[in-house]
């Protein structure tokens, strides 16, 4: 087979092991036969608790409250958490900075995760994830690259690609980057404190865990930690124009 | 409440007797019951096909793909399933094998609901084309190794023809007229007598064909269904009769079923079937259920109500026969009254001089919800249009005939209307298209669409114009190439 051999840098003849042959994908066999396993299809432990999330009806507005009154004492709920309640940075960007895991103070798409409700079964984590009240005041929607690049808004900071040409750098272009939007195998499990454990299966970042501070509240105490992250919001990164 | 009933059904060859709610999802079941996990949940509305398995229903002798995640249990009763798990039985399916060996695969998520597709098809077509190999996946949606490996890989094995499934025993099983499973009661009536006993003593129960559009909210978790009646077993309802000018297919009769009657009649119908259904709903979905819904973007109704189709509506005292589109009264109103069913459609042949075009404008080419569908019917005898019969999906509260453009197409000038227009206007489309801008504007005129996420009115009004005059170039004898 002529492709599988050739001459290395120094002419020396090689037989090539892996340049020009076709491998199968380590777990093709499993995937056609469905016994690849994502998260979704391990065991279940006894007890385990099942998220839903809270997602924006609107494209674009102000989040002006959150209310998970009804929300927690619909069936089989154990709990909440929104973006008041992360601990640190609410930002999973892992290279690039500037991806909320919660929305907080706007929310900027249809479907924008504001919170997440856990509850015994999937289906009553979803019907207590419906009953959230969200308090939004519309803005008008950004719909294109466009109007976005018109008003600045970007997802993040434009980015100058430039290349050396003798001693000048020359600009070659401006590149909006758009996020993107993955359709994926996303979900994780995982075990809570005193013993993390952690399975995720995802081929972007859509990984989070954390512990909520006030984990065993169910109510009155996640008002109180919003109210105190509204009072004091942390440091936002100036490029994120789309905040108000 | 009676004692639970099990239902009874083949699953990969073994006979099953499931305890379980009646409205549980088929894919609930297999993955929590049964823990078969290589059926996969996607999008739960049927639409990405991760959660495909083979289906062959009490009397059939096929399998063919359906989506576990809108099916319920109490649907599959007396009925042979396959899963992914049960393709390979000592030996990978030929198929796995050119899958896996051709990297049609990368994260692997949607990869079993192909394999079940196109395991499908295989069955039931001796070496497939790449047509057949692309209209078998229309129902499955792959996001990162694309198409061009799985496709390579289908037709690899394709040239080695029929590729058999294990037998079915579907038609063998008797299955009772009543599933009592806990919370959900389950009839399935086998005779139209029987269905209106039922309606009258249990008023509030769903009427259930196919469950493709029901079976959303199902798989959403967005209701329960405490009380089913489920149509597909009625005997009267299943019913396809034929006479030398309409076809009248039953209520419970699926939209495969018809596409098989009907062949290429109408190829611009046969074409909007396969658009808006894939197989796996083709398989399930129903015509009865298609109207009944009276969703103002369904597809089937502004296609039949351009074609003259009638509906009988049957109830335990009166039998009804009435124009389609006096079948949709408001938004999701219809003239059913207290009592009464759809029993059947009838859908007239092609006559000598007739021009039937449907077009489904949306935002993806297969299995979207349309943002407008408009459908013409044109009878042209000689150099007169003698019948002309526009109606469109999407464009208003329910679907609506365009009576201001059927008046005009009626008195179009006569180098404009015929199907002779080819000839007497050459290769000069612009002055057909100038007529039929006219007929554009009337249609512009007569709707007043909603604003959605799907389209903004002014864009709806925009392209329903449009269908006109691309009518007008296709009778023009112009090609219209449209990706929609």
């Amino acid at each position: 087979m002529s492709q599988l051999t050739g001459k290395n840098f120094e002419g020396v003849q090689i037989e090539r092991r892996l340049v020009g042959k076709g491998l199968a994908h380590d777990s093709a066999l499993k995937h056609v036969s469905g016994a690849a396993a994502y998260i979704d299809d391990l065991p279940e432990l006894p007890g385990t608790l099942h998220a839903a999330f809270i997602l924006s009806p609107v494209a674009h507005g102000k989040l002006n409250g959150v209310d998970l009154s009804e929300a927690l004492a619909s069936k089989g709920v154990a709990a909440a958490v929104l973006a008041s309640d992360i601990p640190g940075h609410n930002d999973i960007g892992p290279i690039l900075k500037h991806e909320l895991l919660f929305a907080e103070f706007i929310v900027d798409y249809r479907g924008a995760i504001i919170g997440a409700i856990a509850a015994d079964t999937m289906a009553n984590a979803i019907k207590a994830a419906k009953k959230v009240k969200l308090d939004i005041a519309p803005l008008q929607p950004v719909l294109d690259v466009e109007s976005a690049h018109q008003l600045g808004l970007y997802v993040q900071p434009p980015q100058t690609a430039s290349r050396l040409l003798g001693a000048k750098t020359t600009s070659i272009s401006k590149l909006i980057l758009p996020t993107r939007f993955p359709v994926k195998t996303m979900r994780c499990w995982c075990t809570l404190p005193p013993s993390i454990r952690l399975k995720c299966s995802t081929m972007w970042r859509a990984c989070w865990v954390f512990r909520p501070a006030k984990w065993s509240a169910k109510s009155g105490a996640w008002a109180a930690g919003s109210a105190a992250r509204k009072a004091s919001p942390p440091t936002l990164p100036p490029l994120l124009r789309c905040w108000p | 409440m009676a004692a639970q009933t099990p239902i009874n059904f083949t699953l990969n060859g073994t006979a099953q007797s499931a305890n379980c709610r009646a409205d549980m999802t088929v894919l609930e079941w297999l993955r929590t019951m049964k823990r078969l996990t290589g059926t996969k949940e996607g999008c739960a509305e049927g639409d990405c096909g991760a959660c495909s398995i083979l289906l062959s229903k009490q009397g059939d002798s096929g399998y063919s793909a359906v989506n576990s995640c809108i099916l319920s249990m109490g649907q599959i009763a007396g009925c042979d399933v396959l899963t992914v798990e049960g393709l390979k039985s000592e030996t990978y399916h030929p198929l796995q094998v050119a899958m896996a060996e051709n990297g049609s695969s990368q994260c692997g998520f949607c990869t079993p609901g192909i394999v079940m597709s196109l395991a499908g098809l295989l069955a039931n077509t001796p070496e497939p084309n790449e047509e057949q190999v692309h209209d078998a996946l229309a129902g499955n949606l792959c996001r990162c190794t694309g198409y061009k490996p799985i496709v390579e890989a289908a037709l690899k094995i394709a040239k080695n023809g029929l590729i058999s499934l294990p037998k079915t025993t579907s038609s063998e099983t008797d299955v009772n007229e009543a599933l009592d499973s806990s919370g959900t009661q389950f009839y399935r009536p086998k005779t139209l007598a029987n269905l209106f006993d039922l309606r009258a003593a249990h008023p509030s129960a769903i009427l259930l064909g196919g469950g493709t559009d029901l079976g959303v909210a199902l798989a959403e978790h967005e209701s329960e269904w405490p009380e089913v009646i489920w149509t597909s077993a009625v005997s009267e309802l299943r019913q396809v009769a034929e006479n030398k000018d309409n076809w009248t297919f039953g209520s419970a009769v699926t939209w495969q079923e018809i596409l098989n009657s009907i062949g290429d009649t109408y190829p611009s119908l046969s074409t909007l079937i396969r658009r808006f259904g894939s197989t796996q709903i083709r398989y399930m979905g129903t015509i009865g259920g298609n109207i009944g819904t009276a969703s103002p973007i369904g597809d089937g109704p502004p296609a039949l109500i351009a074609l003259g189709a009638k509906i009988t509506l049957a109830s335990a005292k009166a039998t009804r026969e009435i124009a389609l589109e006096d079948f949709f009264l408001d938004y999701r109103k219809t003239a059913l009254s207290a009592g009464e069913i759809i029993k059947s459609v009838t859908i007239p042949k092609p006559v000598k001089g007739q021009h039937f075009r449907v077009w489904k404008v949306s935002k993806r080419y297969d299995q979207d919800i349309s943002t407008v569908c408009g459908a013409f019917n044109l009878i042209v005898e000689g150099d007169k249009i003698t019948s002309a019969r526009v109606a469109f999906g999407g464009m208003a509260a329910i679907p609506k005939r365009a009576q201001k453009a059927e008046e005009l197409l009626l008195k179009m000038a006569v180098e404009n209307r015929s199907e002779t227009a080819r000839r007497v206007h050459g290769n000069d489309t612009e002055s057909v298209r100038r007529a039929y801008e006219s007929v554009a504007e009337a249609i512009r005129s007569e709707f007043a669409p909603l604003t959605d996420w799907r389209g903004t009115a002014a864009y709806r009004l925009e392209v329903a114009g449009n269908l006109a005059i691309r009518l007008g170039a296709e009778l023009a004898g112009e090609t219209v190439e449209v990706m929609a």
